[in-house]
């Protein structure tokens, strides 16, 4: 049997953190931290080291451009999901330049489980 | 010609994105927890029934207020405040507003000076408005204490006087065009867009129903940092 995905969410939305936990439980998922800012969320990472981290990007403290800057370079093994309200040409180029999947925040889950799964089954090919 | 068009378009398409991201995380929500809700059905726990409906609640409250506030920012007439013009202490609304749970207090603190028994002749709900955007970005951007200073100038000729009623929240710099578009609707300052969420119509929102209470809204820096807020409201009759 094939161990569940763990997933760090990192949004500074309370109602999105909890949104998240619960969608991404009832798609099999295992949530298994969440975290406030782009700090909390580099240290949830490093301390949990989840297969995917979904990051917002707008964030207090520490934005999600500077968490996914910080955990390329001292977690690479994480997959990264850019989780946005909206993606204009410059997050788009940002996001492409660093190599990361960008989802775009919408009430169904499924279009971010199916991106998940696909950086976790490509990283494990 | 064409740059400022393409400059038009690029304010139009800021504006749009800077919707979009603040309508995106309510909707998101509302539509993601109505569907947890009923997919979970009779399996969900009183709690988590309880904490799934609230959120709901909280994050169609926040849609409703978003469209209230850009309708009431943009000036659009069926959007203001109706009702009767009456007597009331700015001082008491300004304490309720701060406490107010749904309110702007954070951990801060609002200080207030002088004449805490001076009344204004305002529509209630605009006076609540306007203070709940001032206070709102007083505690988001500045540092505690908020103050809140009571002047009044005289009427001269039977004339009612006036209640100036100046807001201090001392904080970082702010860069010139930020104070000067500060009222601007959809306006955010540079250091706002990525470390507070919001539409840039708070202080838009204060200084429209300002004017529709025959009153004005005036935004300054402060010589040391922070941001500091003038409104001028015609004085009660009492």
């Amino acid at each position: 049997m094939t161990a569940p995905i763990r997933v760090v969410v990192i949004d500074d939305e309370p109602d999105i953190r909890l949104l998240l936990k619960l969608q991404l439980e009832m798609e099999g998922f295992v949530v298994v931290a969440t975290a406030q800012d782009g700090a909390e969320g580099v240290e949830a990472c490093l301390t949990h080291l989840p297969d995917v981290a979904v990051i917002d990007l707008l964030m207090p403290v520490m934005t999600g451009f500077e968490a996914i800057a910080i955990l390329q370079r001292q977690a690479p093994s994480i997959s990264l999901v850019a989780y946005t309200g909206v993606a204009g040409d410059f997050v788009r180029t940002q996001m492409a330049e660093a190599g990361v999947t960008l989802a775009l925040k919408a009430g169904d889950v499924k279009p971010l489980a199916a991106t998940i799964s696909e950086l976790v089954a490509v990283r494990s090919r | 010609m064409a740059e400022l068009v393409q400059s038009l378009g690029r304010i139009r398409n800021r504006a749009l994105n800077v919707l979009g991201h603040e309508l995106r995380t309510p909707v998101t929500t509302v539509r993601g927890l109505a569907d947890a809700l009923a997919a979970l059905g009779h399996d969900a726990d009183e709690t988590t029934r309880t904490t799934l409906v609230d959120a709901v609640q909280r994050n169609a409250h926040r849609v409703e207020r978003l469209l209230d506030n850009l309708l009431a920012a943009l000036e659009v007439g069926t959007a203001m405040p109706v009702g009767p013009t009456v007597s009331v202490l700015p001082v008491a609304v300004a304490q309720a507003v701060w406490a107010d749970p749904e309110g702007p207090l954070r951990d801060g603190e609002l200080k207030v000076d002088g004449d805490a028994d001076v009344e204004v002749a305002v529509r209630l709900e605009s006076l609540k408005r306007i203070l709940w955007e001032i206070l709102d970005n007083a505690s988001r951007y500045g540092t505690s204490p908020t103050t809140l200073r009571v002047d009044t100038v005289e009427g001269v000729d039977g004339a009612l006087g006036l209640v100036v009623l100046t807001i201090d929240s001392p904080g970082r710099p702010l860069a010139p065009e930020d104070i000067r578009y500060a009222t601007q609707a959809l306006w955010r300052g540079e250091s706002a867009v990525t470390s507070t969420p919001g539409l840039g119509l708070g202080l838009a929102v204060a200084d429209a129903l300002a004017r529709h209470e025959h009153g004005s809204l005036v935004v300054e820096g402060l010589a040391a940092g922070g941001l500091r807020t003038v409104l001028t409201l015609p004085m009660g009759a009492s």
